[in-house]
């Protein structure tokens, strides 16, 4: 388990150090949402599932986003039940959508009428784009400015002229 | 951005998992039912097998040995099979419609092979390490009464009564002494061990009182049956009693939050007004006067009503949870689930048909429920619930069915009277009007059919229903006719009985105690409200009572000081007065000698010159 970890912060390291699929790295995170935030509903979790095979997210930046948004949700609940609130109840116009949903097939498996579940989703929706836009901006502020800043630091260059690090890099050649 | 690779590999997984668990589903649906039903009963629930068909949709559950709690060795209850149907298309909107729940061989009180007690906490075990007896000791112990009472339930008295009274008295005679074998073996055994003294004392009773009644195997069945029954009572009367203080807890927690309400409304409004109050006037001799002979009580009772008449008003604000139970405040905002209208014609749950049969040499239950449904109104059929119970051959048969509906409630009693079972049905409107029929099963008889109780007795565990619970508690061995009129070749036969005289007084007593005991609790409610308030409020007042006599007695001690003052003054001044009348005294004596001296003097001078001048004359 450990393994699969580190190989997939790995990744995403070399994804974020990396040139390429800075939108699949944003989008990763910007969905990660949905995962980090809503509480578990099995048919939502395969739809996720299933949405996730469909587009080209970032597997590992998904992973991390969702460990990110865990924790944030201990922040966010009241927010989203709020929310959910809201257009359960006092939202009087989208009774009627909800009427309908709450009868028809499948549906109600989904949770919907749950605060909680409904204002997670579309807290979730609401932060996809921002999410997406922001994580964006970091990465060009990153690899522009960040990144040649911590190449240069002293931190950084004791490290590589340390034998550790020539070791450590000698294992990771006879591994390879 | 679109994967189809991602897609086919979705798409493999979840066939893969759909397979896994097609071939699987039985067995983890198995565990995670025992592990559900042993959590929540508190000992081990054995399935041993179990089957999942999608077509018909359902389960089949086989072998199903759920152990007492309290005796590990023991099954509460056995069933050889259980099966649920469900209806799949319901089940996509949510909604549990149970088309056939059927379960056969079911048996009471069967012996386990091994303990049903859960494993315990070790930590808890090896803190309070729990004495007992070594293991082999207490199975053979075990394995002796089960035996026992088997040996005791399993003879067939109704074969031997009549024909052979004989072998019976031989048969009883050798049942005894290998009883009484055992049982002093068993006893010597067991004696010693001071944790089975309790459970011998209670053992010992029961032969002894076996021992007044072991006339006849017969008597011993009797009183193995009475044992059970009262065991059953004393159960049942348990969970009442449980439910009973579970209602009370909660109206006592809606109560307190009330008078805490109230309590600080008051605290708060009488604190208001005081503050508002110039202090001044507590200075006055007269508010003592004013304020304590002000009529409490009234004032109080005025409180009282305002604010109860608020809380009826504001349902809210007396469910506003107290202070005590504020960490739950957040849990219960939380998470809350809106229901809305369910405008499909299927309710949430319904049980469409529960059959289940048991039958032994002694014992003949069936039980069969029709269209038990969370919503009556959307299936527009009663629910229909049949319970036949018949012990022995010589017991009485008793069966009743309850068909229960919004208007129209239908009860069949059927009792039987050495071995001919007669059928009464009762049809029960909303009015208590009594109509109905009579059937005569397995019996040849003509003419006119009269039956007579003089005592009618429910055995309260055959019906649970709270209707028929509130009626048949209020019956306390009323005298019911049932007079039954009609021959055999008419189908229909009337039955007139005064039988919804006695429910409706029954009913009426219940409602006038229910109404009485409202009053006194509303009552006592009020009584506890008021003397609260009135010791608050006398509190209150003797703490202003207090503060005006320390207000009081400072301005005395002042006036009091002044006065002294004023005493020390007039006693300087008294004194002064002395002194300067002494002084003036001293001074006009001083100028009385004086004068006199001068006087003298002048007339000495007088003398000499009127002498001198005498002198110049003569």
């Amino acid at each position: 388990m450990l393994v699969i970890l580190v190989k997939i912060l790995k990744q995403l390291i070399t994804l974020i150090l990396d040139h390429r699929n800075r939108q699949q790295i944003a989008y990763g995170v910007a969905f990660s949402a949905f995962f980090g935030l809503l509480p578990f509903n099995f048919l939502l979790f395969v739809l996720l599932l299933f949405i996730l095979c469909l587009f080209k997210f970032n597997l590992s930046s998904i992973f991390f986003g969702a460990l990110i948004f865990k924790l944030l949700r201990v922040a966010l609940d009241p927010v989203s039940d709020f929310l959910g609130y809201f257009l359960l109840v006092t939202c009087t116009p989208l009774v009627h959508f909800w009427t309908f949903l709450y009868n028809s097939p499948v549906f109600p498996w989904l949770n919907f009428n749950h605060t909680l579940q409904l204002g997670s989703f579309v807290l979730a929706t609401l932060l996809f784009f921002p999410t997406y836009y922001g994580f964006l901006q970091f990465l060009d502020y990153f690899r522009q400015t960040l990144k040649p800043r911590l190449e240069n630091s002293k931190l950084l260059t004791v490290l590589k002229a340390s034998p550790v690090f020539h070791w450590a890099f000698k294992v990771k050649d006879w591994i390879a | 951005m679109l994967r189809i690779k991602g897609v086919i590999a979705f798409l493999i997984l979840f066939s893969f998992l759909t397979v896994f668990s097609f071939f699987f589903l039985d067995n983890l649906l198995c565990r995670q039912l025992v592990s559900i039903s042993e959590s929540l009963h508190g000992a081990k629930v054995d399935i041993r097998h179990s089957r999942v068909s999608f077509s018909p949709f359902g389960l089949r559950l086989g072998g199903i040995e759920v152990a007492d709690p309290d005796h590990p060795m023991q099954n509460i209850f056995e069933l050889e099979h259980l099966t649920i149907l469900i209806d799949l298309s319901a089940l996509l909107r949510k909604k549990l419609i149970i088309e056939t729940l059927s379960a056969d061989g079911f048996q009471r009180n069967t012996q386990r092979r091994y303990s049903g007690a859960l494993p315990k906490n070790p930590s808890v075990t090896r803190k309070h390490p729990k004495r007992t007896m070594p293991t082999h000791t207490q199975k053979d112990a075990l394995q002796f009464f089960t035996t026992l009472f088997s040996q005791a339930a399993d003879v067939d008295v109704s074969g031997l009564f009549d024909d052979q009274p004989l072998s019976m008295n031989t048969r009883t005679q050798s049942i005894r002494h290998s009883m009484k074998q055992d049982y002093q073996r068993s006893f010597t055994q067991l004696k010693h061990d001071p944790d089975f003294e309790k459970a011998f004392a209670d053992i010992q009773h029961r032969f002894s009182s076996f021992g007044f009644k072991t006339s006849n195997l017969i008597a011993i069945q009797a009183s193995f049956d009475e044992l059970n029954t009262l065991k059953e009572n004393t159960q049942k009367l348990r969970q009442q009693l449980a439910h009973k203080k579970k209602t009370l807890k909660t109206l006592n927690d809606s109560y307190y939050t009330q008078i805490l309400d109230l309590d600080n409304a008051f605290t708060k409004d009488l604190r208001t007004v005081l503050a508002r109050s110039p202090l001044t006037q507590y200075k006055t001799a007269s508010f003592s006067q004013q304020f304590l002979k002000t009529p409490l009580e009234i004032r109080l009772q005025r409180y009282v009503d305002y604010y109860t008449k608020i809380m009826s008003f504001i349902p809210q604000k007396s469910a506003r949870p107290s202070p005590l139970s504020s960490p739950n405040v957040s849990n219960r905002r939380r998470n809350r689930i809106i229901t809305f209208p369910n405008q499909h014609p299927l309710p949430g749950f319904w049980l469409k048909t529960f059959s289940f049969r048991q039958q032994s040499n002694t014992e003949h239950i069936h039980v069969d429920v029709r269209d038990l449904c969370s919503d009556q109104d959307k299936i527009q059929r009663p629910c229909r619930s049949r319970f036949d119970y018949k012990k022995g051959s010589y017991s009485s048969l008793i069966k009743a069915t309850l068909d229960q509906q919004e208007d129209d409630r239908i009860l069949t009693l059927i009792f039987s009277h050495r071995g001919l079972p007669i059928s009464g049905q009762i049809y029960q409107s909303a009015l208590l009007d009594i109509d109905g029929s009579v059937r005569i099963d397995d019996a040849e008889l003509n003419g006119q059919i009269r039956l007579q109780a003089s005592h009618l007795r429910f055995d309260p565990p055959l019906l649970k229903h709270p209707l028929s619970t509130v009626f048949l508690s209020g019956l306390k061995a009323p005298k019911i006719d049932l007079t039954l009129d009609g021959t055999l070749s008419s189908p229909d036969i009337i039955l007139s009985s005064d039988i919804d005289r006695h429910f409706s007084a029954a009913f009426r007593s219940y409602l006038s105690a229910k109404e009485a005991k409202m009053r006194a609790s509303i009552r006592a409610q009020l009584q506890r409200e008021l003397t609260s308030n009135k010791t608050l409020l006398s509190k209150d007042l003797q703490g202003q009572h207090q503060q005006m006599s320390r207000l009081i007695d400072a301005d005395i001690a002042r006036v009091s000081a002044f006065q002294k003052r004023l005493r020390d003054q007039e006693s300087s001044l008294r004194d002064a007065k002395k002194r300067l009348t002494a002084a003036a005294d001293r001074l006009k004596r001083k100028a009385s000698e004086d004068a006199q001296k001068r006087k003298a003097t002048a007339e000495e001078k007088i003398n000499s010159s009127l002498n001198n001048q005498l002198k110049k004359l003569f």
